[in-house]
């Protein structure tokens, strides 16, 4: 990753003039840099390293085949229609985000006795452990012992019932809400905090000017609104294709049923410590190769997220 | 002010009446969706294998804390619960320390490079958890930590940097020049600046920092996986897994199980709710 | 959390900050102050000493006793296992056994990370098939010639440690796959366990008439179609026909083979609802708890069923050849005991390997956990389910997976889920499982 290659060069040269005329922010920023040198950029330089060998996991390290792998990652139909899951959910979440969160931080912003009860119960689903949170929705949709079906049917809506899991169609858009569920809950606080910081004076002034609620909302509140946009949307980015946990425990390292489920993180994860209970023939090269490709992915989507919202936070001031 | 329900003052207030009401109404549902899958979760951890069959909308017959009883002990939470407590308090502690003094650095003291540090340290936040746990194992197993509490701590005082310095750098910027230029005329060190001046002035967003992290961190599953190699240093997560695999049909036990992993939590959270999202909301999203 | 906030709004924007956090700032504060010190002390105690909260349980109960460590991966097992360990325990004093279990999903991600790391536990279990073959020539394991009493071990488990001229280990268990039945239902309806497939599907027809959902067949994570499928074409084979299919004289896609992939595509409409995400467990406690008659089940099955539901009540008949001329099982070994060549206890860890294939210990397995891998022991008379199981196979075929010229055909069929959504005919499906297939021709 460029940036490593960037940031070594100053340090070098940081490190050299501390030598010579010692400054303080060296001491500031050594025990940060200590951690993150032994367990962060040295086990990723490691993984790049492993990528470039042919290792199943198990036993000797075996040939040095450079970057078949990477090649072979862009060759990939299950790498491929994993990470076109991972855009789907993506988009789910962004149009969700940017609507329905947005929309009840908006309503959470009035002063009322009850905001604290409805903020402490909105944000409460990010407060779970994804696996729980994925272990509770198998459950509920589950044929058998799932309370979604039995529900529908008790509010006469029976005939919606469905095999939501284990139909191809439905169970990547269950997983989805899911997800959905835990992710709103940070959105919706986020956004709470961006509303926070809209001057009270400007929506006045506005309101006395005799515009309407729409047009306060859109030509004061949202500008004021733009940078919490752009932390929910680079996070939301990050959430969607690094999602891995909640999507592991409902549809496992094969993405039941057949493959429908799968996403990168699930992928990566199947190839590098197996699929299942049994026989498996794990390839932990291929995965380090599959993550450094997700890993610079995500970054570029992070990247050009931040700067196109970046730019319009800026033009607003 | 009298209203004729006429005036433009009457239908505004009808108007807001309504609004009023919708909005209220929008909230109760949504709470009520969201409360639903936990609702039905620790309903479920009451019921029997049976009564999940016959009767997973309803009420279950007894209520008896039995399944409790049994996950507590079986799933050996006592100790569970004991090393996640330190492993993330230690964990969030360190991070925390470690990350406002970074940030302080990259946000307030001049140097080159100071960019490209900030961008490798959040650059840690889209990395795949799973690249690099192999690579970690072997660091840990070759430092002799393996197998221990320690080994965790240090795993995630790590992870928990990018978050601290993509909050901390931004909200250190912010603050004014002054303040730390009236410091340093006095005659402050920089770190006397740090500690005195600018430290006080941060606690929201440190506060932030400390509830993202240490909610991760407390219910991380995967790196805890990896490297617990002894039953006697697995966090909560992990002994709710395993715990899963010896009672996988026994749902009700299951469910109680999971109830207790996530009750340290949520209860904290509920206690110190206005904390939580004060500490996120003021002063969390500059400008 | 915040963005990195640049121009001219920075101003304001901190001035605004600082008077929100100012007032935020003493309770805080006092807060960190106060339980500072003791997380500080906490964190430095964690750090200076190494399984810190760990030893409390196990302490010093033999001050001088070795110390071994050993995985299992079935942690529904851990009653019974830990009563086996414990009764090496007591006649071997001077040995301890720290047993822990991984999950099975998780089995081989945690065993292959702690070999990486050179960190695996003294007794290594390894899964059957390739595996030990792997970290034998890795030099991982150690050879246990002379150690370990192989002449009395069952061919099949002899097959999977015994290799390259050398012996490495002994499996714990065996497993037999066949298919169980819920006797109150087929007593219900008048069925007997059907000996050819025109039986089997009229069973299951009548099942289906009645109301009664004839199959659990869990397909999240395949492994219960895998064994259907391996079992349904194997009872087509026979055991020379298997042969046959390792050594490249046969294959799965002869059109009378593939009939086997058909049969599973024929049954699919007489599955439990939802069948494809449903998980092993799920599947086996519908089983369990008589929603469904009849469910592909292992030996190690049983006393699954029997956590769920006391009073269950169940048979055992094997795979069915079409043609009724025998019925199949599938046998395969739970872990291979092996010693780490990197332990520092290599004596004791060798005395425990040993131990698990003696009489003694087997006869334990046999009684309550699976099938023993040692000769000569039956399952006790109150067993009636073991017993059955052993009656079931004739003749008995290695589980496919162990074998390493159709080791692959796990993995294939893993990735061959399209066979329930429609975009696999039978013909691909057995393509598939094919390909996956290394015939030798010496096998």
């Amino acid at each position: 990753m460029t940036s490593d290659a960037r940031a070594s060069v100053p340090r070098g040269r940081r490190v050299a003039k501390a030598i010579r005329r010692p400054r303080p922010h060296i001491w500031f920023l050594l025990p940060a840099v200590a951690l993150y040198v032994a367990f962060f950029i040295v086990p990723t330089l490691a993984s790049y390293w492993l990528a470039l060998y042919d290792w199943s996991g198990l036993g000797p390290l075996g040939d040095f085949i450079g970057i078949d792998n990477f090649r072979r990652v862009f060759e990939d139909g299950e790498f491929r229609s994993a990470a076109l899951h991972n855009v789907w959910i993506f988009i789910a979440l962004f149009v969700m985000t940017n609507t329905l969160s947005l929309f009840l931080a908006i309503l959470l912003d009035r002063k009322s006795w009850l905001r604290g009860p409805y903020r402490a119960i909105i944000f409460l689903p990010y407060v779970l452990s994804p696996v729980v949170t994925g272990f509770i929705f198998e459950v509920l949709l589950s044929p058998n012992i799932g309370v979604l079906n039995p529900g529908l049917e008790a509010v006469g809506l029976g005939s919606l019932q469905h095999t939501w899991l284990a139909d191809p169609s439905t169970a990547l858009a269950a997983i989805t809400v899911a997800l959905a569920w835990q992710w709103n809950a940070l959105a919706t606080v986020i956004f709470m905090a961006g509303l926070q910081n809209v001057p009270p004076e400007m929506k006045e002034a506005a309101v006395t000017d005799g515009a309407t609620t729409l047009n306060v909302f859109r030509h004061v509140t949202l500008p004021y609104l733009a940078p919490a946009f752009t932390v929910v949307n680079v996070l939301l980015a990050i959430f969607a294709f690094r999602a891995f946990d909640l999507v592991y425990v409902i549809g496992g390292a094969i993405g039941a049923p057949n493959g429908a489920t799968l996403v990168m993180g699930t992928v990566i994860y199947g190839n590098a410590f197996g699929k299942g209970s049994y026989v498996d023939t794990t390839q932990m090269s291929y995965a380090m190769a599959q993550g450094i490709v997700l890993f610079v992915f995500l970054g570029l989507v992070s990247a050009v997220l931040l700067v196109y919202l970046s730019r319009r936070e800026r033009r607003v001031y | 002010m009298s209203v004729a329900s006429t005036s433009p003052q009457g239908l505004r207030r009808r108007r807001a009446f309504v609004a009023w009401v919708g909005s209220h109404g929008v909230l109760i549902v949504v709470c009520a969706l969201v409360i639903a899958p936990i609702y039905f979760l620790v309903l479920g951890s009451f019921k029997s294998v049976e009564e999940f069959f016959s009767a997973p909308f309803g009420l279950p017959q007894h209520f008896s804390l039995d399944n409790y009883r049994r996950a507590w002990t079986e799933a050996s939470i006592s100790t569970t619960i004991r090393n996640s407590a330190i492993v993330t308090v230690s964990a969030v502690l360190i991070s925390t320390v470690v990350s406002c003094l970074a940030s302080y650095a990259i946000a307030r003291l001049p140097f080159r490079g100071s960019l490209a540090l900030r961008l490798l340290f959040v650059g840690g936040l889209i990395v795949p958890v799973q690249l690099i746990m192999v690579a970690i194992f072997i660091i840990m197993r070759w430092i002799g930590l393996l197998g221990t509490l320690g080994s965790l701590i240090l795993v995630y005082s790590t992870f928990g940097i990018p978050l601290g310095v993509l909050v901390l750098v931004g909200f250190f910027q912010a603050l004014p020049k002054e303040l730390s230029e009236a410091a340093t005329i006095d005659g402050a060190s920089d770190f006397q600046t740090f500690m005195r001046i600018i430290l006080p002035l941060s606690m929201a967003p440190i506060l932030t920092v400390v509830i993202l992290n240490g909610v991760w961190i407390w219910n991380d599953f995967f790196i805890a996986l990896v490297l617990s190699t002894k039953p006697s240093v697995e966090t909560l997560p992990l002994g709710i897994l395993n715990f899963f695999g010896v009672y996988s049909t026994e749902w009700g036990l299951i469910f109680a199980s999971v109830v207790l992993s996530a009750l340290p939590v949520v209860a904290l959270y509920l206690l110190m709710t206005r904390r939580f999202i004060a500490g996120m909301t003021a002063g969390s999203v500059k400008g | 959390m915040t963005q990195e906030r640049k121009g001219p709004r920075a101003e304001s924007a901190g001035a605004a900050g600082t008077e929100r956090a100012e007032k935020g700032l003493t309770r805080a504060g006092a807060l960190k102050k106060g339980v500072g010190g003791i997380l500080a002390a906490g964190a430095v105690g964690s750090l200076a000493t190494p399984a810190f909260a760990g030893s409390a349980g196990s302490a010093r109960r033999t001050a001088d006793a070795t110390k071994i460590s050993m995985w299992g991966n079935h942690p529904e097992w851990k009653p019974v296992l830990d009563r086996l360990i414990a009764a090496f325990e007591k006649t071997h004093p001077g040995i301890d056994v720290e047993l822990s279990y991984k999950p099975g999903p998780q089995y081989t991600a945690a065993l292959n990370t702690a070999l990486a790391g050179g960190a695996a536990p003294d007794v290594i279990g390894w899964i059957e098939g390739d595996a030990i073959r792997v970290g034998a020539k890795a030099k991982q394991i150690i050879p246990l010639d002379g150690k370990i009493p192989i002449a009395k071990l069952i061919p099949a488990a002899r097959a999977q440690v015994a290799f390259n001229n050398h012996v490495y280990g002994s499996p714990l268990a065996a497993y037999t796959v066949g298919i169980f039945y819920q006797r109150p239902i087929f007593k219900e309806y008048g069925l007997k366990p059907p000996t050819n497939w025109t039986q089997l599907l009229a069973a299951t027809k009548k099942l289906a008439a009645e109301g009664v959902t004839p199959w659990s067949m869990p397909a999240k994570d395949m492994i219960i179609p895998y064994f259907f499928y391996i079992m349904a074409a194997s009872s087509i084979l026979g055991q020379n026909g298997y042969r046959g299919l390792r050594r490249g004289t046969r294959k799965v896609t002869e059109p009378q083979v593939v009939r086997a992939a058909q049969l599973m595509i024929d049954l699919q409409e007489y599955y439990n609802d939802g069948f494809q995400a449903v998980s092993y467990a799920e599947g086996k406690a519908l089983f369990a708890q008589g929603r469904t008659a009849m469910l592909i089940g292992g030996s190690a099955d049983y006393t699954g069923y029997k956590q769920v539901n006391p009073k269950v009540d169940v048979g055992v008949f094997g795979f069915p050849a079409p043609n009724g001329r025998s019925h199949v099982t599938v046998t395969g070994m739970e872990l291979l005991y092996t010693v780490n060549s990197k332990s520092e206890h290599k004596p004791e860890a060798t005395t425990l390997v040993n131990w698990l294939s003696s009489k003694g210990a087997q006869q334990v397995v046999a009684n309550e956990l699976a099938r023993p891998i040692a000769v000569g022991v039956v399952p006790s008379r109150s067993n009636r389910v073991g017993r059955e199981m052993v009656l079931a196979g004739a003749p008995d075929i290695p589980v496919w997976y162990s074998q390493p010229e159709t080791g692959g055909t796990f993995g294939a069929v893993t990735s061959a889920g399209g066979i329930f959504t429609g975009d696999l005919t039978a013909m691909e499906f057995a393509q598939k499982v094919q390909a996956s297939i290394k015939p030798n021709k010496k096998a």
